[in-house]
């Protein structure tokens, strides 16, 4: 390849000294000794610590060469990490220098290291202005250089000082440059915008520019001026749509495709105009990135309605052709377009279920990454558990192998599966299972049975999220899918006795224990788990504790009345829970002290009843704490309804919950209970519903919620021990409009329950059994299989039929907006916002966003009007500080002296000629393999 | 590494050179077109040599998707288009990436790695790289002539390559008229006020 423009043995000597060869050597040595003092972390600090120290001393020589030389090598080492803010005098000083390339290290230098130094930056001010004039054809360089440097260090006040000199500049007739002017003047203008406002026209006639590379930087500069302020630039439409056609460089369209982008968000008009043009290019060019960008701009210039199906079959269809290609970059980006496509409709997409498919077993994981998040708009009834069993699959991680490399020999490449790409699998099948109220799940079990899968693979995840997420979906399925209750119970069962579950995956004990105490009637062996889980407790985390004490209570509660005869049994179990609780009442949480200790009192209670009325069954374990759990059914209610409860509603604290008589009877059962804090609000629904004498056997009104926010939840389990304002409100409300329960209801409503297990069959009791004792044997694989065959037997049994799901109850609580609940929402999101702050923003914030055009005139008056203020308040000061003053005017006077030079000498003889000489055309080639397409201007 | 399209913002560039043999990260050239600290550098270049070396150039795109922690990517804001991107382009042992953000175009970014990486070749004429390690100074110019300030400025590879030459021819004769009298320029250098006052610290 090197005879191909055959450069001169000379040539390339020169290439290779961009700096001047005198600074070759030591920086070469330095190179070197960096190399050899490789082999360990320790060794390598060692030796550039030493080059440091002896870099410090050679900044200070007076020998230029020397101070030079030191500065290239510490603006090398920068890259290894080592600060060198502390010789920026020394930079300025090389910077100043006449020998061209002194200055171009001293520039390099300041790069890199000014942008913090308020103070050197001042003193480059002059320095900068200085360099930024030409006096003969040499100076262009110098010049470059300085123009180079200007575009890092910019600040307002140079920005201000600078903006006159690179507008004359603009009129260089150096294309070179002038292009780097028009590039710099970007950076002016981020930090003083007045500039562009008051010489936009002079400005934006660079589009115009004979020379292609001028147009391209100005087309550059625009596209990302107007990523901050499009407005201004909307009236330069009809020019850049006449460069769109004209102009046949991709890199310049990809641009201009960008620059439309910016604008059309702002303009919907320009839609009419562009989109056909954009068609157009579509459909000419053959250069993939020009196609891609096309497509970008329709899409992300908001040119895409929701109805525009042709338009959206035709990006699809190049994007589709996209996504079939070799080139995984290709592939990727067209899935992420795909995205942005379905976000606009999900119809458009819905049709694509094919390719989709295709792309979720993609060999590259950062396209199935995407891919993935295209699923949700193509599921449906039909291919959920096609979806559903591809995904699981990739867990497996052995489908892992197959990949052809691009030299024809095809290798085998395991795939590495990563743990975000496996959270990621979880979280989407959990998604698209879930949503629209579970309308694509045909077959709950199959979905048990996906979640239980799901659980096992994310006990190795280490996300705690999923966790909870998990734990959600079994609660919701308990809530809101009544049919199947007694198959969702067992799977919760199997999944909390999993071995280490309240380690791993400690998160998604919240849901299932919540679901286990809520539905403890559906099991027959309440015992059993209630061993398991006292077992387990101790090692849970807080949270998770203070969900199972309630829950435990629950369990035991239903178990014992259904058992009531086993006096013995109910004893011990008693006992225990009593001890495990009484450890407990020291926990480090408060939160679990706080429970703990509450249903501590109630069961020692209890147990002390239990043991003094040998005979019979004590009220309190019969009807008492049952009325604590037992009095309402939840049902799931739409998000947020709770937040809108009214608040601070009257009520009369004075009137007794219980009449007399009612108070009596309740005595009567119990007298030792009186003086306790049997809660008075639930023997008070326990005794009216008694009273009332209203059995209904299907409640239809909502209570507190349960629905997929946790926290809500808790409160729920908890609140009813509390008397709390806003409950109480709620339930007087309840009361008032909705049927309730009686406390005994529980009973009707156990027999149902009963009855409906012994229908389906003794597995199911089986089940729960078999499960019960897994968890005390921790986990034999042959009950696990039985299990399992049980399951499959029951699978082939199931009928078609489509259970009901609930869905949420939308509850309207007159006079409460809807706004209660989102600024609820956002405060949530706002803390994940603040984290970010220890990150690298590399979008730094510019005064140009802000900027005005419009109203400028009433900003200058504003200004004016500050300005004469500052002048009064300096008049006052004036006598304090004639020195400072001296020095402004000073300054002042260089400023203007300069402005004179400037336009003293418009013109520079060029060194045109020769340089197009030099850039005659050779076709390039590179020992990397070829691009995919070329956007260069070439 | 370098570079780095945008400008401004992140534009960072920073083109990692890789050196796979021992599996540790050896930067070649690293440029940053936002400022951002130099321990925040050095962090943010490991990271995204950690992640870049975990994939495979065999199958996988050239976009790093998973983002590194330390760089705000602004995925998390409402629109997702406000979103940095990590290209990167592997050649031999060496990995080109650039750090940028929406306003560039991922295909054009890596046509610009091709553009770079075929004028260095053009300049050293068949480029490796040792070339590259004892060469770094060029590696800066030539850079310079290709992305300002963040910006692209030129991707004619003509024109890159003639600049860097014209460049170095009048670096050089400018040192040959002045070198005669070296020593006393160096005296006399002392023009600006701040010089002076910098050298007298």
């Amino acid at each position: 390849m090197t005879s191909l423009y055959a450069p001169s043995a000379e040539d390339v000597m020169q290439r290779l000294r961009p700096y001047g060869f005198f600074f070759e050597k030591s920086l070469k040595d330095l190179i070197r000794g960096i190399r050899s003092h490789n082999d360990t972390p320790e060794q390598l600090e060692m030796f550039l610590e030493a080059q440091l120290s002896e870099c410090r001393k050679e900044a200070n020589s007076s020998n230029m060469e020397l101070k030079t030389n030191a500065i290239l090598k510490l603006t090398y080492l920068e890259m290894y990490g080592y600060d060198m803010s502390w010789c920026n005098f020394h930079i300025l000083e090389v910077m100043s220098s006449n020998k061209l390339q002194q200055k171009r290290v001293g520039y390099l230098a300041a790069s890199q290291s000014f942008h913090k130094d308020a103070d050197v930056l001042m003193l480059a001010t002059n320095l900068l202005k200085k360099d930024l004039k030409y006096a003969n054809s040499n100076d262009v360089f110098k010049v470059g250089i300085a123009l180079s440097g200007l575009s890092t260090i910019v600040t307002p006040e140079l920005a201000k000082d600078i903006v006159d000199d690179l507008f004359l500049m603009l009129n260089s007739s150096r294309p070179y440059i002038r292009k780097k002017t028009v590039t710099a003047l970007y950076k002016v203008f981020l930090e003083y915008p007045e500039a562009l406002q008051s010489n936009f026209d002079n400005f934006t006639s660079k589009l115009e520019d004979p020379d292609k590379s001028v147009v391209s930087a100005t087309i550059s500069v625009i596209c990302e001026l107007s990523k901050k302020n499009p407005a201004p630039f909307i009236r330069l439409s009809p020019l850049l749509y006449e460069i769109l056609i004209d102009i046949d460089d991709n890199w310049i369209i990809i641009r201009l495709l960008k620059l439309f982008t910016n604008l059309s968000k702002i303009e919907p008009k320009l839609k009419g105009r562009l989109l056909p043009k954009i068609i157009e290019l579509m459909d000419s060019t053959n250069a993939a990135s020009v196609l891609y960008e096309a497509v970008n701009c329709i899409i992300s210039g908001n040119m895409l309605d929701e109805t525009d199906y042709d338009v959206a079959v035709q990006c699809l269809e190049i994007l589709h052709n996209f996504c079939n290609s070799q080139d995984s970059n290709l592939r990727y980006i067209s899935c992420v377009l795909f995205y942005k496509i379905g976000k606009i409709n999900t119809n458009f997409i819905s049709q694509y279920d094919e390719l989709i498919m295709k792309l979720i077993s993609d060999v590259d994981i950062s396209i199935r990454l995407k891919a993935i998040e295209l699923l949700r708009g193509i599921v449906s009834e039909d291919n959920l558990r096609l979806i559903v069993s591809t995904l699981v699959k990739q867990f497996v991680g052995d489908e892992v192998a197959i990949v052809e490399t691009s030299r024809g020999v095809s290798k085998e490449i395991p795939i590495v599966i990563p743990e975000t790409y496996k959270i990621k699998i979880v979280d989407v099948i959990l998604y698209i299972c879930a949503m629209d109220n579970y309308a694509n799940v045909d077959d709950f079990e199959w979905y048990n049975a996906v979640l239980y899968d799901l659980t096992i693979v994310s006990l190795d995840l280490n996300e705690n999220k999923l966790g909870t997420k998990i734990g959600e979906q079994l609660r919701n399925l308990m809530i809101r899918v009544p049919d199947i209750r007694n198959i969702t119970i067992v799977n919760i069962i199997k999944i909390t006795s999993l071995e280490s579950v309240e380690i791993k995956l400690p998160s998604i004990l919240e849901g299932c224990l919540w679901s286990l105490g809520e539905y403890s009637t559906y099991l027959e062996n309440g015992d059993a788990l209630l061993r398991l889980l006292l077992k387990k407790a101790p090692h849970m985390q807080y949270t998770t504790q203070s969900t199972t004490i309630i829950a435990l209570v629950k369990l035991f509660i239903t178990w014992c009345n259904r058992n009531q005869d086993q006096a013995v049994q109910i004893k011990a179990i008693l006992e225990k829970l009593v001890n495990f609780l009484s450890g407990l009442n020291y926990s480090k949480s408060f939160e679990v002290q706080e429970i703990s200790l509450q249903m501590y009192e109630i069961l020692k209670l209890s147990l002390e009843a239990l043991e003094e009325q040998a005979d019979g069954f004590p009220l309190l374990l019969s009807e008492v704490i049952p009325s604590f759990f037992n009095s309402y059914e939840l049902t799931p209610i739409s998000l947020g309804t709770q937040r809108q409860l009214p608040k601070g509603i009257d009520f009369d604290i004075d009137l007794p919950f219980l009449t007399n008589e009612q108070l009596d009877e309740v005595l009567k059962g119990q007298e030792s209970l009186a003086e306790e804090d049997t809660d008075i609000y639930d023997s008070d629904r326990f005794s009216l519903a008694s009273v009332e004498h209203n059995f209904i056997s299907n409640a239809d009104y909502s209570d507190g919620s349960s629905d997929s926010d946790g926290g809500k939840e808790h409160f729920d389990d908890t609140y009813k021990d509390f008397i709390d304002e806003s409950c109480e409100v709620e339930h007087k409300k309840e009361m008032l409009s909705n049927p309730f329960y009686l406390g005994n209801i529980n009973d009707t409503n156990n027999n149902n329950k009963v009855k409906d297990i012994l229908d389906i069959g003794d597995d199911t009791k089986e089940d729960s059994i078999n499960s019960a004792d897994i968890m005390k044997l921790s986990k034999d694989h042959a009950e696990l299989k039985s299990q399992v065959e049980a399951k499959k037997k029951k699978n082939k049994m199931k009928k078609k039929t489509k259970m009901k799901v609930l869905s949420d109850q939308v509850i309207v609580i007159p006079g409460v907006t809807d706004s209660v609940k989102l600024n609820g929402r956002k405060k949530h999101v706002s803390p994940s916002n603040s984290l970010l702050s220890n990150k690298i923003n590399l979008k730094k914030h510019t005064k140009l966003e802000d900027y005005n055009f419009d109203n400028s005139k009433n900003d200058n008056d504003e200004e004016i009007q500050e300005l004469e203020k500052l002048r009064s308040k300096f008049q006052n000061q004036n006598l304090d500080n004639v020195k400072m003053d001296d020095n402004n005017n000073e300054e002042e006077v260089i400023v203007i002296k300069k402005k004179k030079k400037k336009k003293s000498k418009k013109d520079v003889p060029s060194k045109k000629s020769k340089k197009d000489h030099k850039s005659t055309e050779t076709t390039p080639e590179v020992s990397a393999e070829p691009l995919i397409d070329n956007a260069k201007s070439e | 590494m370098k570079v780095i399209r945008k400008y401004q913002y992140q534009d960072l560039m920073k083109d990692d050179f890789i050196d796979e043999r021992d599996r540790r990260m050896r930067q070649r050239l690293v440029k940053f077109y936002t400022p951002v600290d130099l321990p925040k550098q050095k962090l943010l270049l490991e990271q995204v040599y950690e992640l870049i070396s975990q994939r495979n150039t065999d199958f996988q795109s050239s976009f790093l998707v998973t983002p590194p922690s330390l760089l705000d990517t602004g995925n998390n804001s409402e629109n997702d288009d406000g979103a940095i991107q990590i290209i990167y382009k592997n050649y031999a042992t060496l990995y080109f990436t650039f750090i940028v953000d929406e306003q560039e175009s991922e295909l054009a970014i890596l046509d610009l790695i091709q553009t770079f990486v075929e004028a260095l070749d053009r300049c050293f004429t068949e480029v490796n790289e040792l070339d590259l390690i004892f060469n770094w100074q060029t590696l800066e110019s030539i850079l310079e002539e290709v992305i300002q300030g963040g910006m692209v400025i030129e991707t004619d590879i003509s024109k890159i390559v003639g600049s860097v030459d014209d460049l170095n021819k009048a670096s050089e004769t400018s040192a040959n008229t002045i070198s005669s009298g070296i020593s006393g320029a160096i005296q006399a250098f002392a023009q600006g006020g701040f010089a002076q006052w910098a050298t007298g610290q």
